[in-house]
Formats: C-alpha cells, structure tokens, sequence
C-alpha cells in the first residue's frame, strides 16, 4: 500500500507531466508545427482538445460516437470548449455515429448544431479511415485529432496538416448536409 | 641521508586537498556541470517524450532522463547531469578525506626521523582509485548521495592509511608510493575528461537516433490518418513497411509500430544504461567536439584539464630530481 508521501508524489509527477505536455503542445500550436504527434488516456486528450479549442478561430467539426464520453465530461474539455463557443463567429458541428447524447449546455447554444450521421455516409467514413470505431475532430480545416481507439482514447494530431483536416472536413460537411436534412 | 619522505611534499599535498575542499560545495559543481548542450539535450528528450505519448512508458521516461543526468522529480525545474555530479562530488571528497590522513602521517616524519614504510598509504590509495573507477563505471550512481556511501569509504580509506603510523608495512618502495599518490588524482582527472566526453557523445547519438525515430513516425502516422492511400504506404522507411503488408489489418498495423518504436527506445537505453566511458573512442568525440560550436565551460574545462597535465608532468620531474 502506497503512503501519503508516496501517493502524493505520484500526483505531483502526473500533474508536472501534464503541465510539461501542455505547454509542449502550446509550442507545436505557436509554431505551426506539422509534426504528427500521438495523444491517448483521457487526460491527455483533453488537454490536446482544450489546445485546438484555444487555438480555433471559427469552426469545429467533430465526429465522435455520442458526445457523452470522459472526455466530454472533463471540466477542463468544458471550459476550453465553452471559451471556445463564447468567440465571435465560432461554429461547433457534431455528428455521432450513436444516438446524440450531448448535455444540453452545449445543444441549447445557439452556434452548436448536432446530428446523428446517416448509416451510409457513416461507413464512408469507416472506409476512409478502415476503422469501424473510430472519432475524428478537425478545427478551422487545418489541425486534427483522429481518434484510432476509442476505448483508451489513442489517437494522432497535427496542428498544421491543412491536407488531411480539409479532407476530413470535407467527408464531414457531406454527412453533415444529409443528417440535417 | 633519510629516503624521500611524504613530509617532503606537505605543501603540495595541501594544495591539493584545498582543491578536494570545493567538491564539499555542490552549488560550485552544479554550475560546472550544467551546460548549453545538456540544455539542448532536455529540449529534443521533451520533444520526443510528447511526441510519442502513447509509445513511452513512464518507466522508460524516467529511464530516458537518467540516461542524460537528468532529474525530474525534486524540483519544478530538470536538473542536469545530477549524476556526473554526484559522482565528481563523491571522488573528489574522498580524495580530500585521503590527503588529510596522509598529511596527518606526513606531520609525525622530520627532515632527521628514521623512514618509515607506507604499504598502508599504498593500500589506501589502491582503494581510492577502486573506489573512483567504481563511481565512475556505474552510471546510476543516486545512492551516492546517501550520507553512509561517503562516511564508509573515507572512514576506512582514513584509517588504513594512518595505520601506517603503527605498522611498519612494506610493499614497494615509498618513491613509487608517492608517484602512486598522485597518479590516483591523475585517474580522477582523467575519469572526469573521460566521463564528459562520454556524455557529449551519448547525447549526440541520442538527438540522432530520435531524430530518425520521429521521422520514421512521421511517416507512419501520416499513412495512418489515411490508410487507403497506398502512396503513403510506399513511402513509408522500409523499417516500418516490413512490420505489416498494406492490406493489413489497422489494429494489427498499429500494434506493430507501437511495439517497433518501444523496443527502438528500449534497444537505445540497454546499450548506452551500462556502457561507460571505457568502450568510447575518444580521439573521435574530441575531434567531433573541436569541430562542434566551442562553449566557453567546455573550452575552460580542457584548458584546465591541460594545465593540470603540465603540472603533473613537472612534478614528475622534481620527483626524479629530488630522489
């Protein structure tokens, strides 16, 4: 059984390495930087989201399988996002491949709209990524996340891969049109 | 005529531990120790720690950090080269501790007295240098700053070499005694240059090795985002292509990389965690080093390195003469 001293100490270095994480990825974001970096556990995650929230000017795509995960729960997903929404002229597009279950914080806003994906534009995107669980965010067509495992929340990001993100986008608004409907 | 007695050299010997005194404080050695490379090093070690988030243990963090000297934990702030610290810190009291039983030995010899035999100062300095080549060849070397792993060795280091006083030992003559002396601080010296020139080379192979990794992982997450794109598949280093075939299945793709770049880094710890400064070359590393940007602690490190040489090797000359 670990001590106080112990636990605490354990905390410490966890804390520390999210700090160091953050910054490291406040870095990449300041420089552009295109390196693909991988991101898994879902306090890395967040801190990887709460990122690419703070460094979007106007839309956020994300395609996840209901919108109710950790992730979405985590009050520091919460208050990057709800900064996020707060900027003039931002946009927050989700599509889920279940039934919707975001928290009515965010469906009562009025620049966030989501939809479940119809099932054929669903396994477009499957076949694109050759996943059958998979989640893919892109901000402002230009940075990523796509999420390869969704149990243990791996995934790979860029915030500078305009190739990859304006096709994710793409594939995105296509299936966005056809939920709406 | 007596033979060549330690009480000869007392002023040397005195020097000599005044210089063992400043290894007693640790805020001088930490600013020797702490350098511009060492700080770049942290720079591409953070890079690639984050970089491969999913990829790294914390294990192997921690291992990847004390493989450069660097500690994380204690401070908000990494610490550098804590180890080679720790280390130099460790030899250079004991060696302190060494002069002053030998000048305690020296202050009972007179120009007149009969000589006496130093086979326990011999053993004292045979055990000194085992004891530096120990602390040197052991790259994880905390326990070094455990009060007991200083207080042990000098307590006895200290006591066999005043056990000259009481027991008349003779092993070789006290000529090759004295020359022994100061070889020991020679062998520190040199472990020191040896030590450094190690770690430089170490770091250099380090930015190297994951300069390639990160390409390589580049590559490989850049097809995974799109693994229908069999232009990015072809592209691919051939290190990760011959992993899986392009028709493979992702899970099994990614298992596969995951364990490629783990075992890269683990290959890298094994091979440079117990390997020390014997198996370097260092003619090479102080050509790469002269031909690298010059930092004005390196230059000031060798130039003081050289000086002691010249010292050394005039000393060894008034030895000859006097005798």
């Amino acid at each position: 059984m670990l001590t106080r001293y112990q636990t605490n100490s354990i905390m410490d270095t966890a804390m520390e390495d999210l700090k160091g994480y953050e910054n490291f990825l406040r870095k990449l974001a300041e420089n552009d930087s295109s390196t693909i970096i991988s991101n898994g556990g879902k306090d890395h995650a967040v801190i990887l989201y709460s990122v690419l929230f703070d460094n979007t000017d106007k839309e956020v795509r994300i395609f996840c399988q209901s919108g109710n995960s950790e992730v979405w729960q985590d009050p520091v997903f919460i208050e990057a996002l709800d900064k996020f929404l707060e900027k003039p002229g931002t946009d927050l597009k989700v599509l889920t491949a279940g039934e919707p279950s975001l928290a009515s914080r965010w469906t009562d806003k009025e620049n966030v709209d989501a939809f479940h994906i119809q099932e054929a534009d669903k396994e477009l995107i499957y076949t694109h990524f050759r996943n059958r669980k998979c989640n893919f965010a892109v901000f402002d067509k230009k940075r990523y996340r796509y999420e390869f495992n969704c149990d243990e929340f791996k995934a790979y990001g860029s915030f500078n891969a305009p190739e990859d993100s304006n096709e994710m986008a793409e594939m995105f608004d296509a299936a966005f049109v056809n939920a709406s409907r | 005529m007596p033979e060549l007695q330690l009480i000869n050299f007392l002023t040397i010997f005195q020097l000599l531990a005044g210089i063992g005194l400043l290894f007693f404080y640790d805020d001088i050695l930490r600013k020797i120790v702490d350098r511009e490379s060492r700080k770049r090093c942290l720079g591409i070690i953070n890079e690639l720690r984050y970089t491969f988030q999913i990829e790294f243990s914390a294990s192997d963090t921690k291992l990847l950090y004390r493989l450069v000297d660097i500690l994380l934990t204690d401070s908000q702030e990494p610490r550098y080269q804590e180890y080679f610290k720790n280390t130099v810190s460790f030899c250079g009291k004991l060696y302190f501790v060494f002069l002053l039983a030998v000048m305690f030995v020296a202050s009972h010899e007179s120009p007149c007295s009969p000589n006496m035999n130093y086979g326990f100062i011999l053993i004292a300095d045979i055990l000194l240098v085992i004891a530096i080549v120990i602390a040197f060849a052991k790259r994880d070397n905390s326990y070094l700053k455990k009060y007991w792993s200083f207080f042990f060795p000098a307590l006895i280091i200290g006591t066999v070499a005043i056990l000259s006083l009481f027991i008349p030992l003779s092993i070789v003559n006290n000529l090759i005694t004295i020359y022994l002396i100061f070889a020991s601080i020679l062998i520190l010296v040199i472990a020191i240059v040896l030590y450094h020139i190690y770690d430089n080379y170490r770091s250099d192979r380090l930015q190297e090795r994951f300069s390639e990794l990160k390409k390589e992982a580049d590559a490989y997450r850049y097809w995974a985002v799109k693994p229908v794109d069999s232009l990015r598949y072809i592209n691919l280093p051939s290190s990760i292509k011959e992993l899986f075939p392009y028709t493979a299945d992702l899970n099994d793709a990614e298992k596969k990389a995951n364990q490629f770049f783990s075992q890269e880094i683990h290959y890298f710890l094994n091979r440079h965690r117990t390997t020390h400064v014997l198996f370097v070359n260092p003619i090479k590393d102080l050509l790469v080093w002269a031909n690298s940007k010059w930092e004005r602690r390196t230059i000031v490190f060798y130039l003081s390195f050289l000086t002691f040489l010249l010292l050394y090797i005039v000393e060894l000359i008034a030895l000859g003469t006097l005798n």
